[in-house]
């Protein structure tokens, strides 16, 4: 216990000793928040229109009609990706019926960021979470760098000191690893109290069917998953530190990402599913579990189930950092 | 006592250190290490002090590993290995302050003995960055010395550092050794090594190549060159 108090003691005057740095990784990140927060401030509001309830509800009735009819009558001769589009707009038609709203009551996962009247509070939180978690992601790759790799030479003066590898190791990742996650943290349960006080829109999620949640709940499931990457970038860093020197450290995380989201794009692009075929359909099938951009979007048990799927590869990458530090010849 | 047995290390195809084996059986020994480039000098001396594991062998101090023994504080090691690093925006003083509170069981003035002991008393408030490269070399081996060493290992301690600084140093570790450390050191400079050594070992292309006990009395520079062909690199 004496060594990790040492080892803290340790870190935190060597954090201090780079205060300057700090200082402007703080001015950088508060310019980004003020920057993102004024382009949402400036962007248009959209007024809610006033429809014609009776006639949109009529037109859904017919438009079940017509779609179950259909389903009936040449399901058998339909490819997989349009049945399955075909039922999933049959339950949504069900759904509005069921409730008697329209889609334009709802927020879905196309505008969730749009500024509606009445609503900005909720648009604004996620608009401005969504775009600083690129910024922060950006923060942990510099902080994991800054882990062992940045003092690859002053890291033999601890290496010198009568205490574990497996020690140093864990206190210096702790206190990285927090430094890295407590402003997107801080960050999330600001603006979840601003959006939980403010006005709520439902949200329309599909997970197993259609439901309406709060607009509250789903920053939360936003917040959630931006928090989960950004540590997911941290682990991916840090383990190239184990291997690699500090550019290709930096650049592998990066470029991985761009890979993942380009991967993404084409798997759960509909006009791919041709030519990617029945693995791209069941993958895109998949989507909601595999990763934690669901479809359209949800806290649900697909989602809880992905979290720990995730925060279990952040521990694994992070172990086997710990294998290859004890290991490393410096 | 220092034992090093058959020790072999590779980086990739490389390898470096071919079945080293040496003793140093006297506590208070200097012993020096000279070798061209790329000889593995820097890699024998990391690996025993544990920066770098071996790939077969042993190295024990006082019949115990030196892992074990630096873990367990049987054995204090301390060492200068490649550049000195500390902080640029902290003082002198308290980059070494920060690496003696890693030591529980120090003394409150040891690292105001170990800069006076180096010459850098009245520079001590400085900050690192400020420092020259002398100084720098100084700082490190001050810390190096801060826990009073049982083993000292000291990789190119002279390297880039005045005339009159060395002649400081080569008195400390004299000194040091008077008081039973065991100091394992190496240098470009034969002259320099000759000066202060009770023993010096010729590493060559990853082996001990010549080991000599009478140093005053050896032409160590013509057996240099005799054994390493003069080519100036390893490779």
């Amino acid at each position: 216990m004496k060594n990790f108090k040492n080892i803290l003691k340790y870190e935190a005057v060597r954090t201090w000793a780079q205060k300057k740095w700090i200082l402007l990784i703080v001015a950088v990140l508060a310019a980004f928040f003020i920057v993102f927060s004024v382009s949402y401030a400036t962007s248009d509001k959209h007024k809610l229109t006033t429809f014609d309830r009776a006639k949109i509800l009529q037109e859904y009735r017919e438009d079940l009609d017509a779609y179950s009819d259909v389903l009936e009558k040449y399901g058998d001769t339909l490819t997989k990706e349009n049945e399955f589009e075909l039922k999933r707009s049959i339950e949504r038609f069900r759904f509005f019926l069921d409730t008697e709203t329209i889609e334009y009551d709802y927020i879905t996962n196309t505008d969730y960021i749009t500024k509606y009247k009445g609503y900005e509070a909720f648009g604004y939180c996620t608009s401005v979470y969504e775009s600083m978690t690129y910024v922060f992601c950006a923060f942990a790759l510099v902080g994991a760098l800054w882990t062992f790799s940045a003092e690859r030479h002053t890291v033999k003066n601890l290496l010198a000191a009568p205490i574990k590898r497996k020690e140093i190791f864990a206190v210096k990742t702790c206190v990285t690893f927090t430094e890295v996650t407590a402003l997107p943290v801080l960050l999330f349960i600001v603006l979840l109290i601003v959006c939980a006080c403010s006005p709520q829109r439902p949200y329309l999620m599909y997970s197993g069917g259609f439901k309406a949640v709060t607009g509250t709940h789903i920053f939360a499931q936003i917040g959630i998953r931006n928090i989960l990457l950004v540590a997911l970038f941290y682990a991916v860093t840090l383990l190239c530190t184990m291997y690699f020197k500090p550019l290709p450290s930096g650049l592998i995380p990066t470029l991985g990402i761009v890979a993942l989201i380009f991967l993404s794009m084409i798997i759960t692009g509909e006009s791919k599913f041709i030519m990617l075929g029945k693995a791209a359909f069941e993958t895109y099938n998949l989507y909601p579990v595999l990763g934690l951009w669901n479809y359209l979007g949800g806290f649900d048990i697909h989602f809880i189930i992905m979290a720990f799927a995730y925060f279990a590869i952040i521990c694994s990458l992070v172990f086997w950092s710990l294998v290859k530090f004890k290991r490393k010849d410096f | 006592m220092l034992q090093v047995e058959n020790l072999n290390k590779s980086f990739k195809s490389k390898h470096v250190l071919k079945n080293v084996s040496f003793t140093i059986p006297q506590d208070g020994t200097i012993c020096g290490l000279i070798g061209l480039n790329g000889a593995g000098k820097s890699t024998l001396m990391k690996i025993i002090c544990s920066l770098t594991r071996a790939d077969s062998g042993t190295i024990t101090v006082n019949g115990k590993n030196v892992a074990e023994a630096a873990a367990d504080r049987s054995v204090k090691i301390g060492f200068t290995i490649e550049n000195p690093a500390f902080y640029g925006g902290l003082t002198g003083r308290q980059n070494l302050q920060l690496l003696a509170d890693l030591y529980p069981d120090l003394d409150k003035d040891a690292v105001q003995k170990s800069l006076y002991l180096v010459g850098l008393g009245g520079h001590e408030d400085q900050k690192f960055k400020t420092y020259s490269l002398g100084m720098k070399q100084r700082l490190y081996i001050a810390y190096a010395i801060l826990t009073n060493p049982t083993l000292l290992i000291l990789d190119e301690p002279f390297n880039g550092i005045d005339p009159v600084t060395v002649k400081i140093f080569k008195e400390l570790l004299k000194s040091l050794a008077q008081s039973g450390t065991t100091i394992l050191v190496s240098s470009h400079s034969i002259l320099d090594i000759q000066s202060i050594c009770d023993r010096v070992l010729i590493l060559d292309k990853g082996c001990i190549a010549y080991d000599c006990n009478d140093v005053q009395n050896e032409n160590l520079e013509e057996k240099f060159y005799e054994i390493t062909g003069g080519s100036g690199s390893a490779q």
